[in-house]
């Protein structure tokens, strides 16, 4: 009783903690200028409400934009990375272990390399491909990231599938086209969606490749640091609140899907 | 139609785990195939199902060689031991499957597969997801999906090893039961020497990657044709003794445990520790350094010496049966 108490306390104290900058940022975005970016003092709380920072903000292109970059550039991570990750992470489960973890290892090994030691070569070859400044180019590039990660995840999917389903569905007289979409893909859809959302969500606030291989008109990342630096404060909260909302409801879309027991239920007797 | 095994061998690695098995499975029949864990029972299944290649021999089916024919070719089911149901369909769905697969008609599909849950006792939970019912109605499930296609032979690999005991000898039943019912070839894989024996109308015992025997369960259980059998076969293997004890003195003598009249004869031996089963009991037994199993009506205690005498008996030699003898 009296340890959870404490508990409690010490969890709404990291709470706090972490979800005030959020509160800043809902402050600076809802109060008038006056009270907060032009003040040596901020008040700390909402002193006179208004939609004007947000409407002035997010008017014409200036936000348009690079929200749509973003949103497009996270889509097609998300769909490239997906529709490479699934045959690898099946074969990879399907593989004795001693040689599939190696593997997986390896493929990490991109992912412990900085950004900006890959990104500039990238930029390079880019340029002569003609994929510099595209939503196409910086895709590919940040699934770079995401794809190890997202093999990962679906190697652990398909490895929780016993090979007898499979077995199973094959003898029922199931072709290819019938196992992988009637049998193996819906049992893989918790794996696909974590996948999927984890790499649209690595993109959609990605800053390293975004700033090196599309830095004229960019994502929204680095509109936002740009506005941030370049003395648009106004316009970099705006958009900082509307960036956020995406992320804070796929994160609880994620949770739902996190659960181990999706899979197992049913497969064991 | 007759499924006849030619000579099949398969290899893992250097492993040799089916090392030449040749058999003819009738119509109708209900063939047990019973081996301890790790004999290669259920890689034996799986060449019959087409999942797996055997490295030489022929899976031949009415006279057509069937070894090269791709599991969603053969027409053939298959129950798993971990029932293999899709858990992202219904009871109904799962069932319905394989008939969807072979592009049936939906009426066709719907009468089938009633007819099928009806026969299974499985109607009131057709709606439901696999995942929401119990063991024993997953397994009559996988059961049904089976059964609904009419295939040329049924496959089961431990069908009843996930169910508890109540539940295991009422399945056990019922299988015998549908297949009567079906007159379907059922090949059916298991590490339990009674189920085989209640279940099967051959059992083929599989040892070192070969059928060291095949017979019906009455001469498996009374004339097993190796001491390895012998042993294997019997809720305890039957007890070994050198035979000049009763005047045998070329042979090996095996006795199982109700062959003999406790109280009775005149061969001592000194009971160790007793186990209570329904009525009877078995008694473990010293006699002369080999341990003997008995089994007796009445009570004894640990370290009585009690008399008893064989009634029945076969003669082994050099670990093989030494006599003529079919029940059959």
């Amino acid at each position: 009783m009296k340890r959870n108490f404490f508990l409690y306390i010490g969890a709404i104290i990291v709470g706090i903690y972490f979800l005030f900058p959020l509160y800043v940022l809902v402050l600076l975005a809802f109060n008038k200028p006056e009270y907060t970016v032009l003040t040596l003092y901020p008040s700390l709380f909402l002193q006179a409400p208004t939609l004007n920072n947000l409407i002035t903000a997010l008017q014409g292109n200036a936000f348009i934009d690079p929200f749509m970059k973003s949103l497009e550039t996270a889509t097609l991570v998300g769909l490239i990375t997906i529709a490479l990750a699934i045959p690898a992470g099946y074969g990879l489960s399907r593989i004795s272990r001693s040689i599939a973890y190696p593997i997986l290892v390896l493929l990490l090994v991109t992912n412990m390399m900085p950004g900006i030691v890959i990104g500039i070569p990238i930029a390079v070859d880019f340029i002569k491909l003609g994929l510099f400044e595209t939503v196409e180019g910086l895709a590919l590039a940040q699934t770079l990231i995401t794809l190890p990660l997202a093999t990962f995840i679906l190697q652990g999917t398909f490895s929780a599938i016993p090979r007898d389903i499979e077995y199973q569905a094959r003898i029922d007289g199931a072709g290819l086209f019938h196992r992988l979409f009637s049998v193996l893909l819906p049992l893989a859809a918790p794996g696909i969606a974590a996948a999927f959302l984890i790499s649209w969500m690595f993109s959609w606030d990605e800053f390293t490749y975004a700033v090196l291989l599309m830095p004229y008109h960019s994502t929204l990342p680095v509109t936002i640091y740009i506005d941030v630096t370049r003395g648009n404060i106004l316009a970099g909260i705006a958009f900082s609140l509307v960036f956020t909302i995406p992320v804070i409801i796929l994160t609880f879309a994620l949770q739902k899907y996190l659960k181990g027991e999706y899979l197992a239920g049913g497969l064991k007797g | 139609m007759t499924l006849e095994m030619i000579d099949i061998v398969k290899r893992y690695g250097k492993l040799t785990v089916l090392n030449g098995i040749t058999e003819k499975v009738m119509t109708g029949e209900f063939f047990v195939i019973l081996g301890p864990s790790g004999e290669g029972k259920s890689t034996l299944l799986k060449i019959l199902a087409g999942i797996e290649k055997p490295d030489k021999g022929k899976i031949v089916l009415d006279g057509q060689d069937i070894t090269d024919k791709p599991p969603e070719k053969r027409n053939v089911a298959m129950v798993f031991q971990n029932y293999a149901l899709y858990p992202n369909m219904t009871v109904k769905d799962n069932i319905a499957f394989p008939l969807k697969m072979r592009k049936m008609k939906k009426e066709e599909i719907e009468e089938r597969v009633m007819k099928v849950a009806k026969l299974l006792g499985i109607e009131s939970i057709l709606d439901k997801k696999v995942t929401q019912i119990s063991g024993g109605q997953q397994q009559r499930v996988a059961l049904a999906r089976a059964i609904v296609r009419e295939p040329a032979y049924f496959l089961l690999d431990e069908p009843l090893s996930n169910l508890d005991a109540r539940t295991k000898a009422i399945a056990r039943g019922e299988l015998k039961r549908i297949q009567k019912e079906l007159k379907g070839t059922f090949i059916y894989v298991t590490h339990d020497q009674k189920e085989a024996l209640s279940l099967a109308d051959r059992v083929a015992v599989l040892h070192a990657g070969k059928f060291e025997q095949v017979s019906d369960p009455k001469t498996l259980y009374e004339c097993p044709k190796t001491k390895w059998v012998a042993q294997f076969v019997g809720d305890y293997p039957m007890n070994f003794i050198p035979g000049d004890v009763i005047g045998e003195s070329v042979y090996e003598i095996g006795f199982r445990p109700e062959w003999v009249e406790v109280g009775k004869g005149n061969l001592p031996c000194v009971v160790q520790s007793v186990e209570a089963v329904g009525e009877s009991r078995y008694l473990i037994c010293d006699f002369k350094g080999y341990t003997v199993v008995l089994l007796s009506k009445e009570f004894h205690d640990v370290n009585e010496e009690i008399r008893f005498e064989i009634t029945k008996y076969r003669k082994f030699k050099d670990g093989i049966l030494a006599e003529d003898c079919n029940l059959s």
